[in-house]
């Protein structure tokens, strides 16, 4: 069995950062090592611990349980053992968050510095979307509307998505560059300017050859639609499957997309 | 930057699928920027109230211009299309005009 531990200050709300964490699929791919998520039939999570010129790869089977003040995610994976226990301590300007790994499995006495890394490297991922996260929700009457509008619009269906736009306003225009597995990233640094729960992200390359929407709530992904020259992929979120199959979709957009946000104005 | 729909009403219901004829035109309308402003220039038939038939080509132009006009079940029109709208942002125009004319 290796330990390795860290410790970090952050500066969010306590609920900010349960959240986070509390969201275990968004969570556990914001992780340093993990190259593949599987929602089908529990979570799974594919991670590939780099050391020298070896890379340990395994499957974990993730199961999360948490009580006042800590949260659990045990990995059980064919050749190891993977636990990250994460501890809140609860100060008035800012957050202590105590991490500890633990590993045991093949390679177990060679991953120490991988381990440490990777325990950094979480407590890092808490941090920022912990920090990026809107501080105060907006108005609770304006939120369910959103809400209404937001789940009515099926990427499927273009009249809802002309009926979303025509009570909606866009906030952000820009040219981005999207890397690998970086779409999630990128909603999160335009969360961090824009006070809105429900968002509507549009991407499209120069060329048009490839293009994405999606449409979120919180960091809920409520529908998305990738096109390529393959083909439209369209899925709209209705159960933890659908889900699964959304974050997937999330790592084909990559390259170099003008993006725009629109947000709800609110009123029917 | 803001873009207002400047209608809070629904949309001018559709019969067909304006995002696909937008997606079709994108990559003119990315090539235009370079060498002028880039508009575009079709015909919509509108038929009580609905959308039926869109046909729609890019062409440039030196400064921005818009202008529409109906003519019995059509509704002509061009419109500037600027890439960093997007297609949404086009679309949101195009709305608006054949929502005032149609």
């Amino acid at each position: 069995m290796k330990r390795k531990g860290t410790s970090i200050k952050i500066e969010a709300p306590k609920d900010s950062i349960e959240a986070v964490l509390r969201d275990v699929p968004g969570f556990v791919t914001n992780w340093p090592y993990v190259v593949r998520i599987s929602m089908r039939d529990g979570l799974k999570a594919e991670i590939m611990m780099p050391r020298f010129v070896f890379r340990f790869r395994d499957t974990y089977r993730v199961e999360y349980h948490s009580d006042y003040n800590s949260h659990i995610y045990d990995g059980t994976g064919d050749r190891g053992h993977l636990t990250l226990v994460i501890t809140l301590k609860e100060w008035q300007k800012y957050v202590d968050v105590v991490l500890e790994l633990s590993y045991k499995g093949k390679g177990e006495f060679w991953l120490g510095k991988t381990l440490q890394d990777f325990v950094e490297k979480v407590g890092k991922a808490v941090k920022e979307l912990a920090e990026s996260r809107p501080i105060k929700a907006p108005e609770p009457t304006a939120t369910s509307s959103d809400d209404g509008i937001a789940a009515g619009v099926d990427f499927s269906n273009p009249m809802s998505v002309a009926e979303f736009l025509s009570k909606s306003q866009m906030v952000h225009s820009g040219l981005h560059v999207i890397s690998a597995e970086g779409l999630l990233g990128l909603i999160g640094e335009l969360r961090g300017n824009i006070r809105s729960n429900v968002l509507y992200i549009s991407g499209i390359t120069n060329d048009g050859t490839r293009s994405f929407k999606v449409l979120l709530n919180g960091s809920r992904v409520l529908a998305i639609e990738f096109r390529d020259k393959n083909g439209t992929e369209v899925i709209k979120v209705e159960d933890d499957e659908d889900a699964g199959k959304a974050l997937e979709l999330t790592k084909k957009v990559q390259g170099a997309y003008m993006v725009n946000v629109w947000v709800p104005v609110g009123g029917v | 930057m803001t873009a207002e729909t400047g209608r809070s009403a629904g949309s001018t219901p559709w019969d067909i699928d304006p995002f696909e004829e937008l997606y079709r035109l994108w990559k003119a309308i990315t090539e235009g920027i370079q060498l002028g402003m880039p508009h575009i220039v079709g015909r919509a038939r509108v038929e009580e109230g609905r959308v039926s038939g869109l046909e729609m080509n890019v062409i440039l132009h030196e400064t921005e211009t818009e202008l529409s006009f109906k003519d019995g079940d059509y509704v002509y029109f061009i419109i500037p299309a600027k890439p960093e709208e997007g297609i949404e942002g086009i679309y949101v125009r195009l709305d608006k005009i054949l929502g005032d004319r149609g």
